[in-house]
């Protein structure tokens, strides 16, 4: 068991696309633990989609070994990190396991919003940040100013910073020393009861739930029996290991050591993230910080072919033995048969949840547009939550309705700040606070309602700004607001699924720009399609799809049928990936019709 | 044994009644709305009947052949058309030899051939008697020479039938009418109409692409397709199938064969056979043909279960005495039960007896409709 004093527990933290995976593999080739043959790029993230789309979704941690310039060989654990800021709550509790960060800034891009939100974030856990100013041998570089940047916008010593590039292993070699140095060792009680904080658990289906922990205080060993200081649930460890990246068994962890161990838990729920690990006979004081993860946003997913339902429970079960985070129930949509109420983290986990259903799972899904959890408060004086807009009670038993709200915080040039607030203003955002932080940079603090930043926000921002806006935003809570539920009408029935709540004064915009929207996704069909959007019994918007009169009454040229045969064939394909709503068929765009309305 | 046999052209012989096909590809001028496989390069028109003869050889299809049908391109146009149909047909007495033709090539000595060759039915390429339209689509003759090319054919004694298009550039509601009309009073038996089907990659396709010219609205279209089953009914022609009016007895005895799946031969560029559930055609590149007849097949296709279902399903309903209602229950089960149940209720079906078939307004949505029980 190695002495705390020659262990560095430390995470990469940077903007996305700033040089994190390149540098974390730089340090597992240049420690040893892959050899070059076996180097490819992005090492640490081993999910298809993650490599795919360049973001971590799952921590994960490295045990390295390094001989240090003193002579003496040191045992680094590398915490990955989620890289977006759905995650950010695992994010803290990654960083809550580390007592160091390397903080990686792009040499050419400078100081983004993701940088400043992951650096408070660290400094909020007391960790050391050793700057680093990664990319410098690209002809675009100007690290000076960037070092600037780091000491003014957000507060760190720079002068030290290591000018690098992974890519090329430049600044690598300092950085491992730097690490040696300038991170401390684990602090730790080597004889008090064992306190072991869990920061990523995952679901095998060999080994059931894993979990990854860091040793606080004590020590953990196979075949004891441990207890989860947050359920009170106890279980006996029947595996523990280290990644090296391969995993590797081992019989104990002491103080500061990171590590895993299996315990034949069946539920992910059971292994809450940022719970305390301890014994079976002892009661220390949890470790702080820990908290409940909530879904944030919600939507429905239904198959488009009804007799899919089974499979997609299925899958939704299979998907959350995995995601502690994930939540979901049945939904019974008039209009859209059975389906689930799912909660996610955010956007992003959204759509990594709809993408492995449909690729993992090979389902055709219908997504309805993403929404917020509301707090209600009746008439009777009892609240609710309500995240589903046709749970909604009626209005006449409604005191009054909060939303969650969000600290949304902008780091953009100061030329696209006038569209920036705009939009800002557009999405009921309220300002906090605007102020130039480095020549041409400009924060922006807004607080805004969850469901109008998940109504395309980034998108918006992204294209007002031409990519050059980065954002970051965090919870802050629930306030009142004058929200009302609008429902979408096809042919006089209301569709339930495509109920939304909006606030009062944008009712009416908004729902003559959905129905707009909706009949260009509507193809004629074989009756005429009436569209309406209503508040309570008032109709604000209409929109006709025409009825079709007549398709392509194609002649079989000289005995050609399997030409006629195949066309039919493909307008049933094209069909299959409408939902059926009574006599109509809807494409999967309309019912995404809200996402998109400028 | 001396190993497998080498791959022979499929011969229909082992069938009882044969209907065959002949692509006649030259044409003097391309239509703008033509998407068919045709040739202008009349310079090739012997080369090709040499290998049309030689394919007609190799499939060896006389003895039980009983429909006949040159079709193209322009079959008129083809002087050889006598040599293709005696190597074809032997001594065999046909139900049926039909002949396209297009309107300025109908003039008595060419009725002379044709009828020496045993052709009893001519189909004319008229598409419209209005100079106008004519013109648009690139048709070289006009409404006179079309007038006078039916009553040429079926003063001759010929079983005929009129192309015209529904649909055409510039073509009116009253413009429409008057073709149809003028078409009733010639006094031919048969009348194909056809809504016009805007290709892609045609000159005509294109022009409407870029704005250059303008189709009737598809209301308008849809409402006089409706009007003119009335008024062909009226007059005798009573609708067969989806595109086709005929009086009794008139009815196109070989295009029937390729709705009641009926065997058939495809001979020539472009053309189609089915024979033992097989479906095949031959290339459409003339050069490839020219060199090479016997052995031309690039299209192929064992029909799957699920294929041969849609053929029933889709080829019986486009014909008005439609589908027997106990064979779509057992071809698609309770579904079928459904589909009639809303299509009788919403008018797209209509019961004949023990069968379920299209109205009219049916037909006009048949493609959407049919493709529901797929």
């Amino acid at each position: 068991m190695p002495d705390p004093q020659f262990i560095r527990n430390f995470s990469i933290i940077a903007h996305i696309d700033h040089g994190k995976t390149t540098l974390s593999d730089r340090l597992l080739q240049m420690t040893g633990a892959v050899e070059q043959r076996e180097m490819h790029e992005q090492m640490l993230d081993d999910m298809d989609l993650e490599r795919e789309r360049g973001i971590t979704i799952k921590a994960r941690a490295v045990t390295l070994q390094y001989r240090a310039a003193d002579g003496n060989l040191y045992t680094f654990n590398l915490i990955d990190t989620p890289g977006h800021v759905d995650f950010s709550y695992e994010v803290s509790r990654s960083l809550a396991a580390c007592e160091g960060a390397i903080l990686v800034v792009d040499a050419t891009q400078g100081v983004e919003a993701q940088t400043l939100a992951n650096s408070y974030l660290a400094i909020n856990n007391n960790l050391d940040i050793l700057p680093v100013i990664n990319k410098v041998d690209l002809p675009s570089a100007e690290p000076e100013r960037v070092r600037e940047q780091i000491e003014n916008v957000i507060g760190l010593d720079a002068h030290d910073a290591v000018l690098a590039s992974a890519k090329a292993g430049i600044g690598v070699a300092e950085i491992l020393e730097k690490i040696v140095s300038r991170i401390p060792p684990p602090k730790g009680e080597k004889d008090a009861p064992l306190r072991a904080l869990l920061f990523d658990s995952w679901y095998d289906s060999y080994r059931g739930v894993m979990c990854l922990v860091k040793i606080v205080d004590g020590e953990m060993r196979r075949g004891m029996k441990v207890k989860f200081m947050s359920t009170g649930r106890e279980y006996e460890i029947t595996e523990m290991g280290i990644f090296t990246p391969k995993p590797k068994a081992i019989d104990s962890l002491g103080v500061g050591e990171v590590g895993f161990f299996s315990a034949n838990i069946k539920d992910i729920v059971q292994a809450k993230i940022g719970d305390t690990v301890t014994t079976v006979k002892e009661t220390p004081v949890p470790l702080p910080g820990f908290q409940e993860v909530k879904p944030m946003v919600f939507a429905g997913l239904f198959p488009i072919i009804t007799e899919e339902y089974e499979n997609l429970r299925d899958a939704v079960q299979k998907l959350k033995l995995n995601d502690a985070s994930f939540s979901y129930e049945p939904e019974n949509s008039a209009a859209l048969g059975f389906g689930f109420r799912c909660g996610f983290l955010g956007l992003l986990h959204m759509e990594i949840i709809q993408e492995r259903l449909e690729r993992e799972f090979n389902l055709e899904l219908l997504t309805t547009a993403p929404g917020v959890r509301y707090r209600v408060l009746t008439t009777d004086g009892e609240w609710m939550d309500v995240d589903n807009p046709q749970k909604l009670p009626d209005p006449a038993r409604i005191d009054r309705i909060e939303e969650p709200f969000f600290e949304v915080t902008i780091l953009t040039t100061d030329e696209y700040v006038g569209p920036i607030l705009a939009l800002a203003i557009d999405r009921r955002g309220r300002q906090k606070k605007m102020e130039y932080v480095a020549a041409n940079r400009v924060m922006i603090v807004y607080e805004m309602p969850l469901n109008e930043v998940i109504l395309d926000f980034f998108d918006k921002l992204k294209s007002i700004s031409r990519g050059y806006a980065s954002l970051d935003y965090q919870f802050i809570g629930y306030r009142e607001s004058d929200l009302v539920k609008m429902d979408v009408l096809v042919n006089g029935e209301p569709l339930d699924a495509l109920s939304l709540i909006v606030h009062k004064d944008k009712a009416y915009a908004r729902g003559k720009m959905l129905v707009e929207k909706m009949r260009e996704f509507i193809p004629r069909q074989m009756y005429e399609v009436a569209l309406q959007a209503a508040v309570g019994n008032r109709v604000i918007a209409r929109e006709t799809v025409k009825a079709l009169r007549k398709d392509v009454l194609a002649k079989c040229y000289g005995g050609d049928i399997s030409r006629k045969r195949k066309l039919l064939e493909k307008q049933k394909e094209g069909k299959k990936r409408m939902k059926r709503v009574g006599k109509v068929e809807i494409p999967q765009e309309a019912f995404l019709a809200v996402l998109k309305i400028d | 044994m001396d190993g497998p046999p080498p791959p022979e052209p499929s011969s229909p012989r082992q069938h009882a009644s044969l209907g065959a096909y002949v692509h006649l590809p030259f044409c003097a001028t391309h239509c703008a709305y033509c998407p068919f496989v045709i040739s202008t390069n009349m310079a090739l028109e012997d080369q090709y009947v040499d290998a049309l003869l030689r394919e007609i050889e190799a499939r060896q299809p006389v003895g039980e052949l009983d429909t006949l049908y040159f079709g193209g391109g322009t079959p008129s146009r083809t002087r050889r058309s006598a040599e293709v149909s005696s190597a074809l047909r032997g001594g065999n007495r046909l139900r049926e030899f039909t002949l396209e033709a297009n309107p300025e090539d109908i003039d008595d000595e060419a009725i002379a051939r044709w009828q020496a060759m045993g052709v009893d039915r001519l189909s004319i390429g008229v598409q419209s008697f209005n100079d106008d339209e004519l013109r648009q689509i690139g048709r070289i003759h006009d409404a006179n020479a079309a007038r006078d090319a039916v009553r040429r054919a079926v003063a001759s004694g010929f079983r005929t039938n009129l192309d015209l298009i529904l649909g055409l550039p510039r073509q009116t509601i009253e413009s429409f009418r008057a073709s149809l009309d003028e078409a009733i009073a010639l006094g031919a038996g048969h009348l194909s109409l056809y809504m016009l089907d805007l290709d892609e990659k045609t000159p005509l396709q294109v022009q409407v692409a870029r704005g250059r010219t303008t189709l009737p609205e598809e209301d308008d279209v849809a409402r006089l397709y409706l009007e003119a089953v009335e008024t062909l009914a009226r007059a005798g022609l009573e609708q067969y199938e989806i595109s086709n009016f005929a009086r009794a007895g008139e009815e196109s005895q070989h295009n029937l064969r390729y709705w009641r799946r009926e065997p058939y031969l495809g001979l020539g560029i472009g053309a189609h056979s089915f024979l033992a559930e097989r479906r095949f055609a031959n290339t459409r590149d003339i050069h490839r043909y020219i060199a090479d007849p016997v052995h031309a097949e690039e299209f192929s296709e064992e029909l799957s279960a699920d294929e041969r279902r849609h053929e029933l399903l889709f080829l019986q309903l486009r014909q008005s005495r439609g589908i027997h209602y106990e064979e779509i229950i057992e071809l698609c089960g309770q579904e079928a039960v459904e589909w009639t149940d809303r299509g009788l209720r919403e008018g797209w079906l209509r019961r004949a007896g023990s069968r379920v078939a299209f109205t009219p307004a049916g037909f006009l949505l048949s493609n959407d409709y049919i493709s529901q029980l797929f």
